[in-house]
């Protein structure tokens, strides 16, 4: 089932931020990680992801560094403590919203 | 669309070339990622490249959005704070300078002096601010090369008399912090031997400037301890590789141990070990009890505390007993500040410095760019060691010393120096995520592959 773009876009920072809460990794991996574990629900594009990662780069939400993996030189992110605090409020305003969509929907039923 | 038509629609829309360079190399890596898997599918290699251009998305559109985020960064506040500072010094000087004008102490040159003196840091300053950090990692040797000769030509110079000599001995330790950083990232990813070869680097450098004729001075023990704390910061941040934890773990307590075996040295066997002079032996015992010396190496500490005793939060106007203190332009700045302005004034410049230095840190830290996390930590560590030690000192508590505050002491090597690792500051935080970190150059990296292949 194709699930409206608009829906996606506004998580997309926390889902990042949550993927990297887990472990250091580099684009290409996020955007796999995330297509295998949404069952190819989010399919993020390069041109989403990088402006993405760059702007929370620059906010200190995350840190990168390159390391050689594979014989490649890799760019890894790493989530910062500024990062933990942030998808952590993230997650609990998605769960507050979530919870308030699901008893509107409900309601009567 | 092919892969370079792509790139090059992307890149075109970000106005800075450097982060042009950062991205495209991010987004060429993640082309050949993608690429890759299309061939584990069974598609040619035609199809596999066209399939992952196409999986990027608009070019135009990333494009776009990253300029927004890839531009040159300007701290307003801490530019604005610095200016501040800096007339807050010119006047200081200015004050002092009158007051002991009268008394006949010091010519009625000197506030211009500041001025100028002032002036050419800030031009230094702004200089640096202005150029690619990176500079110094490409030309690091013959920039060390320089600095060693520099050292030994100038330190033997017959013209210099005592002072002279005295302050560049002292202008040269400083000096050497941010090279030492940038040596620290040359030697990244080499474990435990890379750390070692800092440390073997910092062993040399000391020996080197002792045997060229430097005294030691309160400016070399803080340029070492400078030294060891960026050492640790780049073992924390792991850019040696290999057992960071233990790494940083060993060089914080050898920042602790070092200068407690110098203490006790000092106390407990009158440094005996330490080869020190008898005044700067006399001048640690009067840290410690300075009402013990009170009519001789004791007396400037007795004498700030004493007036320290007497200040109000409004000052009086005038300078006071410290006027008495041999070059209070250069080592009492604030303790003037205190009786002409009152103690209210002076916390307010000490909140300011130690808001702007703490700042500096914190974008040192948050670099993502190696290089710039070095440079950055280094320059700001070696300010707050010596504005903590001056802070200390004017107040009665700490080593009297002869060390400059940035901002507030009189002189040229002072002014330069600390504008300058200001400017490499303001640099560092000016290019965070703009300029990529610097690659070895191909020779390097021929020889690193024939190392490994054991040619």
């Amino acid at each position: 089932m194709a699930i409206d773009k608009s829906l996606v876009s506004g998580s997309t920072t926390m889902l990042l931020l949550k993927l990297l809460s887990e472990k250091d990794m580099y684009g290409y991996e996020m955007i796999e990680e995330l297509r295998s574990r949404s069952e190819n629900v989010f399919s993020l594009k390069a041109g989403t992801l990088y402006p993405l990662l760059h702007g929370m780069e620059d906010k200190g939400l995350l840190t990168c560094y390159e390391q050689e993996a594979q014989g490649k030189v890799r760019k890894y992110y790493s989530i910062t403590g500024k990062g933990r605090k942030e998808l952590q409020e993230r997650k609990n305003s998605w769960q507050e919203y979530s919870h308030a969509v699901a008893s509107v929907l409900c309601y009567g039923v | 669309m092919n892969r370079t038509e792509y790139l090059k629609s992307l890149t075109e829309q970000i106005r800075n070339k450097h982060a042009r360079t950062l991205v495209a190399e991010e987004i060429t890596a993640h082309i050949e990622d993608q690429k890759e898997a299309f061939l584990l599918d069974g598609k040619s290699d035609e199809e596999a490249e066209a399939l992952a251009v196409k999986e990027m998305g608009n070019p135009v559109d990333a494009g776009l959005q990253l300029d927004k985020i890839h531009r040159p960064k300007t701290d307003v506040w801490m530019l604005g704070a610095m200016l501040i500072l800096t007339l807050i010094g010119i006047i200081m000087q200015s004050i002092i300078c009158r007051q002991y004008n009268d008394n006949g102490y010091i010519q009625s040159t000197y506030h211009m002096k500041t001025i100028w003196y002032n002036a050419i840091g800030l031009f230094v300053m702004a200089a640096v601010y202005f150029a690619d950090y990176r500079l110094l990692y490409r030309y690091i040797w013959l920039i060390y090369g320089a600095y060693l000769a520099g050292s030994f030509l100038f330190l033997h110079s017959p013209v210099l008399d005592y002072t002279r000599h005295l302050l560049l001995g002292q202008s040269v330790s400083i000096l050497f912090v941010p090279l030492f950083a940038v040596f620290c990232y040359r030697l990244r990813g080499q474990k435990a031997k890379g750390l070692l070869k800092a440390l073997g680097l910092l062993c040399f450098n000391t020996l080197f400037l002792l045997l060229a004729g430097t005294y030691h001075s309160a400016e070399m023990a803080l340029s070492i301890m400078a030294c060891l704390l960026t050492l640790c910061a780049a073992s924390f941040r792991g850019i040696f590789g290999g057992r960071k934890k233990l790494q940083t773990g060993v060089l914080l307590a050898s920042i602790i141990g070092i200068p407690a075996l110098f203490l006790g040295d000092v106390l407990l066997f009158q440094a005996r070990f330490l080869h020190l002079a008898e005044y700067q032996i006399r001048r640690i015992q009067v840290m410690f009890n300075p009402a013990a010396f009170a009519s001789e190496a004791g007396y400037q500490t007795m004498l700030v505390r004493e007036q320290l005793q007497g200040a109000s939060l409004i000052g009086g106007g005038t300078i006071g007993k410290v006027g008495e203190l041999a070059g209070a332009w250069c080592d009492y700045v604030l303790i003037c500040l205190t009786a002409y302005f009152g103690l209210i004034v002076t916390f307010l410049v000490i909140g300011i410095i130690a808001a702007y230095f703490m700042r500096a840190l914190h974008v040192s830290l948050m670099q993502s760019s190696r290089l710039g996390f070095l440079l950055g930590v280094s320059c700001s560590v070696i300010l707050i060691l010596k504005s903590i030690v001056y802070v200390t000192m004017n107040f009665g508590l700490g080593l009297t010393v002869s060390i400059d505050m940035p901002f507030l002491t009189f002189g040229l090597h002072c002014a330069v120096i600390n504008f300058l690792f200001m400017g490499i500051i303001l640099s560092v935080y000016r290019n965070t995520n703009l300029l990529p970190e610097p690659k070895e150059m191909p020779w390097q990296i021929r020889l690193r592959i024939e190392r490994a292949a054991g040619k």
